[in-house]
């Protein structure tokens, strides 16, 4: 039953990559005029619709599209001139790395606060952080990124201002060029899952089988923590699991602040230079990547609640 | 309504405070936001430039309220061009039945799966950079979202009794909808179109930001942020107001979003007591 769950995936990634084929294929403009600009002379234009293969039948594109997509062909970037696969390999670690250390920044923060902030609903601490978290849901992850780049970089010096070490260069170098990205990015998705974990274990803390606990003389933090957050934790790691594609999305503009060799700053590259077969590639990989993790989520919450598979 | 709904009118006041600032700006100078002044970059806050000036000498406080005029567009136009496709759509799904109406339902639902961003940004791809471009783009990212609330809404209002009895009476399919469905699928709507509002503003944001949505010298809340990185060691305030009306605005529509959610339906936020500003 479950492996039929997550066969489920395929029909979503296939739409994934359909996606890709469609927005930039189908939607109106010529890629050739893109690339080539409106007055090329139209044999060239000719050669280059030809070595694309856009002089196909938009359908035999489609499937010829499919197939390269599964056998890990993603073609050739025009602007590289080096396979669009070999350009993934290297910049996906870097975003993956990014969004991974996001993740861990986000529950690192948010599940300690949460349930801190639930014991202690409607106290000072609890308003203050509630304040705090509708304050980070309001500003963009870049700018956030910009200030603590301000902060810890020109000011103090601490960190470096741009740049990536690969995990090859020692893990405190990697680190250390991670820090401030992820931050960045995890503020907003620690401020929404702070208050997600606050209102699920709350709601938690309002059913019969804590009153039961409390009943039989259990101590207040046997109840918060071995009773009411277990609970919690079902729809919470669905949330957080979730937060991985959003995360993927944020690291594509966060990568820009950083100056990260990342998934984002070849896509957006890609786009100034009109390199279509690079962007279409790109876009495909990052949507197949957050259909499999969304994927993972939907078994991780069925593993964690076998009511579900009843 | 709650008499006093502390959110809705925060959020409120905060939005008029945008808007107002906005509006003074406008009336005021005209093209005040693009002029050049080389002879005063770079120049820290003072009395002349309360927040000083960028790197072509231009005052950035200008340029910020200008910003709010593009932020406060990008809102409007996304949101209206996601609520006018993905409405009607989904009140019409609400009503077909086999493959097509599960066919629909499937690629919604893909499509909302997929970060934000990335469908906007292969939108770009596609319609190349720009301002309009990028509202066109973060509008039709919104569809889904509202093609699902609506049709939902939809779906469990098409089989309540009320309407069942203005059929009975004879009501057409087409009054049905517009006299009895619609009215109750909207309030529901009006809450997800606060949220897809500020949305729309951090996306635009964002992309500005990539040097993919509003092009020089439009005066973008993101694009000047883009602007303050090269010179964040020397002009640190051409970083800090621009994202700071950034926050402020989207707060005011959060903020908002909450209170018209409370007003709306109390019942939605038992865990949190209605009316609260967090």
């Amino acid at each position: 039953m479950r492996i039929v769950r997550v066969l489920g995936v395929v029909p979503t990634a296939i739409m994934a990559a359909t996606l890709a084929f469609v927005l930039l294929r189908v939607l109106p403009g010529d890629p050739v005029t893109l690339l080539l600009g409106m007055e090329a002379p139209p044999q060239e234009a000719s050669v280059l619709r030809h070595s694309l293969g856009l002089d196909r039948p938009l359908w035999e594109q489609y499937v010829a599209w499919l197939l390269d997509l599964l056998r890990g062909r993603l073609g050739t970037s025009l602007s590289y001139h080096v396979p669009v696969a070999t350009l993934v390999a290297e910049r996906l670690p870097v975003t993956c790395s990014l969004a991974a250390a996001s993740l861990a920044l986000t529950v690192v923060v948010a599940l300690p606060l949460g349930v801190l902030t639930a014991a202690r609903a409607w106290s000072p601490v609890d308003v203050g952080v509630l304040a705090v978290t509708q304050a980070g849901l309001a500003v963009p992850s870049f700018w956030v990124g910009i200030l603590l780049l301000l902060l810890f970089s020109v000011v103090l010096g601490w960190l470096p201002l741009q740049g990536y070490a690969p995990l090859g260069q020692g893990p405190w170098e990697w680190a250390r060029h991670l820090l401030l990205p992820s931050g960045a990015l995890a503020a907003a998705r620690a401020a929404q899952l702070t208050r997600f974990v606050r209102a699920a274990v709350l709601e938690e803390l309002g059913r019969d089988y804590v009153r039961a606990a409390r009943g039989k003389g259990l101590g207040e933090r046997s109840i918060l923590l071995r009773h009411a957050l277990r609970n919690a934790l079902i729809p919470t790691v669905t949330v957080a699991g979730l937060q991985f594609g959003y995360l993927l999305g944020g690291a594509i503009v966060v990568e820009q602040v950083f100056g990260l060799p990342g998934m984002g700053r070849l896509v957006v590259q890609g786009i100034y230079a009109r390199d279509l077969p690079l962007v279409q590639a790109a876009v495909a990989v990052l949507a197949v990547l957050v259909c499999a993790v969304n994927a993972l989520v939907d078994l991780c919450y069925r593993i964690m609640d076998p009511r579900l598979d009843a | 309504m709650r008499s006093r709904n502390l959110p809705l009118v925060v959020g409120a006041l905060l939005l008029v405070a945008v808007a107002g600032a906005t509006l003074v700006e406008t009336v005021s100078e005209r093209d005040a936001e693009t002029r050049v002044d080389v002879a005063q970059r770079l120049q820290p806050p003072s009395r002349a430039h309360p927040w000083g000036t960028d790197d072509l000498g231009r005052d950035v406080l200008v340029r910020v309220l200008a910003g709010g005029r593009i932020a406060l567009e990008v809102g409007t136009v996304a949101v209206g061009l996601g609520a006018t496709a993905g409405v009607p759509l989904g009140l019409v799904a609400a009503r077909i039945r086999g493959w097509p109406s599960g066919v629909l339902a499937y690629t919604m639902d893909a499509l909302m799966a997929f970060p934000a961003i990335l469908l906007a940004l292969a939108m770009i791809a596609a319609l190349g950079p720009g301002h309009v471009q990028a509202m066109v783009a973060i509008g039709l990212v919104l569809v889904p979202a509202f093609w699902r609330l609506a049709r939902a809404q939809a779906l469990v209002v098409w089989n309540r009794e009320f309407v069942e009895a203005a059929r009975a009476l004879g009501a057409a399919e087409g009054r049905l909808l517009v006299r009895h469905v619609l009215p109750h699928v909207i309030p529901v709507l009006l809450v997800q179109a606060t949220t897809a509002f500020s949305g729309a503003i951090l996306s635009e944001a964002s992309l500005s930001f990539l040097g993919l949505g509003s092009q020089p010298p439009t005066p973008s809340w993101g694009r000047m942020l883009q602007e303050a990185t090269a010179a964040l060691g020397v002009a640190p305030w051409m970083a800090l107001f621009p994202g700071l009306a950034l926050g402020v605005t989207v707060l005011g529509v959060n903020l908002l979003g909450d209170g018209v959610r409370d007003a709306l339906d109390p019942q939605m936020r038992r865990v949190l007591p209605p009316g609260s500003i967090v």
